[in-house]
């Protein structure tokens, strides 16, 4: 039940279907020409300009859900931590998760550039990245091919390792193992993200006028 | 030196194209084809400091090509830009400090705040530090007159009072050039004489440079004297907006009321447009054949009720000189 219940409290900051229009539309229509104008470097700027929109919706939707999950009876309720020290790193790989997401979700920005349009790239990353990462099904009832897959992409390390810390799930050392990996996975996506840009930048036409 | 140095610049894009229908759609997945087309071609021009530079040419001759390189947006395929010692696409973050930019037909104000908000979102993109903020903007609201409509959210703002905050917000971090791209598209009559007005004046006050594009040939008229003329890329003309004037205003119109015409005169250098009953057009060519000796010979033949004389305005003159290069 705890899987559920945090995945819906926490579901704006885990969702990957959360699309920046602001930034897809300023890509297509050529205003991003201003923020081309601009002393910042765009890559952070959108990055954190993604991040806060995850943050705002968040902060908005967990408490009610939370304080629900807590009083609902038993056994629909949320249990609370295992732990104090998995509650701890449950927070960590959850603020870890949401850095990956958000580098996942620039992709998908940059990629927009190049295409002009954002619905092919966008609906093959929700599709794949919504069914490994646990949040359309809880991954532990996935078959089992499907859940070595998820082994070795970042898309269970966004929200499922989160959970199965809080819940006990995983035991202490294997989720310090995967914060590890989260923290990779992380660099290594900022880092195609930011090549990607610059090739972008270099070879972009700014569209109308 | 000069302030603006650009030496031999270029740009090409692609342009993909397909034939229409169904069928020449699905080819275009397996084979696109696409024209290149030199946006920019081979232009170079300098600028002084604390000059107004109009930028024209008709649409799609690659005005705003030429202002997105020179804004760092665009990286040039060749050639060099030099502006304050810095190369744009290259130094862009620490070049862009530098500049104000408006492009008439996109905004650069956040929609849902008020325009007082997006300045401070300013002050932090650009860290300008407390004091000077408070200088300049009180400066920009006082001159653009914002101050009635400064706590209201963008989206419920007029075009003209929207195109004021742009330009007021592309000045905030006062830089030490300008670039306006159309900044009076669809703005009403006292809407662009203030802001002609404003331009004139920040760059009389603060020695702003100031490069401009706009369709708008009188704005052009009222801002400055040196144009630079492009077309299909090629620059074709840079100097005086007056010796373009001069140099198409050979033929002027007069228009002639008169009474009792006793035979109609044959004048040299002048060419009957439009004869009606007690009126004539025409057209004197002005380096043959001087208007009061149009006039002279005139009034020798009939009575003069009225004369006018209608000159050729800015814009006729300009689609001359595109006629001229075959624009």
């Amino acid at each position: 039940m705890c899987y559920v219940w945090l995945n819906q409290a926490f579901f704006y900051l885990i969702l990957i279907a959360i699309k920046d229009e602001q930034i897809l539309e300023q890509i297509k229509n050529g205003t991003v020409a201003y923020e081309l104008c601009r002393p910042y470097d765009l890559y952070w700027w959108w990055y954190l300009k993604h991040l806060s929109k995850r943050y705002a919706g968040c902060l908005l939707r967990c408490f009610p859900v939370i304080l629900l999950a807590l009083f609902l009876p038993k056994p629909y309720n949320l249990l609370p931590p295992i732990s104090i020290k998995a509650f701890i790193l449950f927070l960590i790989a959850l603020f870890l998760g949401s850095l990956l997401i958000t580098s996942i979700c620039m992709l998908i920005n940059i990629i927009t550039f190049f295409t002009y349009q954002d619905k092919g790239i966008s609906s093959i990353i929700y599709t794949v990245g919504g069914l490994l990462s646990g949040i359309d099904v809880p991954l532990p009832l996935l078959p089992t091919t499907l859940l070595m897959i998820t082994e070795y992409l970042p898309f269970r390390l966004i929200s499922d390792l989160a959970v199965r810390i809080y819940s006990g799930n995983i035991n202490i050392t294997y989720g310090i193992n995967s914060i590890i990996l989260q923290i990779i996975w992380i660099i290594i996506l900022i880092i195609i993200g930011r090549l990607l840009m610059k090739k972008a930048l270099s070879k972009v036409s700014i569209q109308g006028g | 030196m000069s302030f603006i140095i650009v030496k031999d610049l270029n740009k090409t894009f692609k342009v993909y194209t397909r034939d229409s229908g169904l069928i020449n759609a699905f080819k275009s997945f397996i084979k696109r084809e696409y024209k290149e087309i030199k946006a920019v071609d081979n232009i170079s021009f300098n600028i002084n400091k604390g000059e107004i530079v109009a930028y024209i040419g008709p649409n799609g001759a690659g005005k705003s090509t030429t202002i997105k390189m020179l804004t760092g947006i665009l990286k040039p395929d060749s050639g060099k830009i030099l502006i304050d010692g810095f190369t744009p696409s290259i130094d862009r973050i620490k070049y862009v400090k530098n500049i104000g930019v408006v492009f008439g037909q996109k905004s650069q104000l956040w929609w849902d705040i008020p325009v007082e908000d997006s300045f401070l979102l300013l002050k932090d993109i650009y860290k300008i530090n407390d004091k000077e903020y408070q200088k300049t903007k009180e400066e920009l609201i006082e001159l653009l007159n914002l101050k009635e409509f400064l706590k209201t959210p963008v989206r419920q703002l007029s075009l003209g009072q929207r195109m004021r905050c742009e330009i007021a917000a592309s000045l905030l971090h006062n830089p030490k050039i300008l670039f306006l791209d159309e900044p009076t598209i669809g703005l009403d009559a006292i809407s662009k004489v203030q802001v002609r007005k404003f331009i004139k004046e920040i760059n009389e006050k603060k020695k702003v440079t100031i490069i401009l594009t706009s369709h708008d040939m009188t704005d052009i008229e009222a801002l400055t004297n040196r144009v630079i003329v492009i077309g299909h890329g090629k620059k074709l003309y840079d100097g005086k907006l007056n010796d373009i004037k001069k140099k198409f205003n050979n033929k002027k119109q007069v228009e002639i009321v008169y009474k009792k015409m006793t035979n109609f005169p044959k004048v040299k250098g002048t060419e009957v447009i439009k004869k009606q009953r007690n009126k004539v057009l025409l057209e004197v060519k002005v380096n043959e054949k001087t208007i009061s000796e149009v006039i002279r010979e005139y009034s020798k033949v009939c009575e003069i009720e009225d004369v006018n004389i209608l000159e050729n305005s800015i814009d006729n003159v300009i689609v001359k000189l595109y006629e001229e290069y075959n624009l």
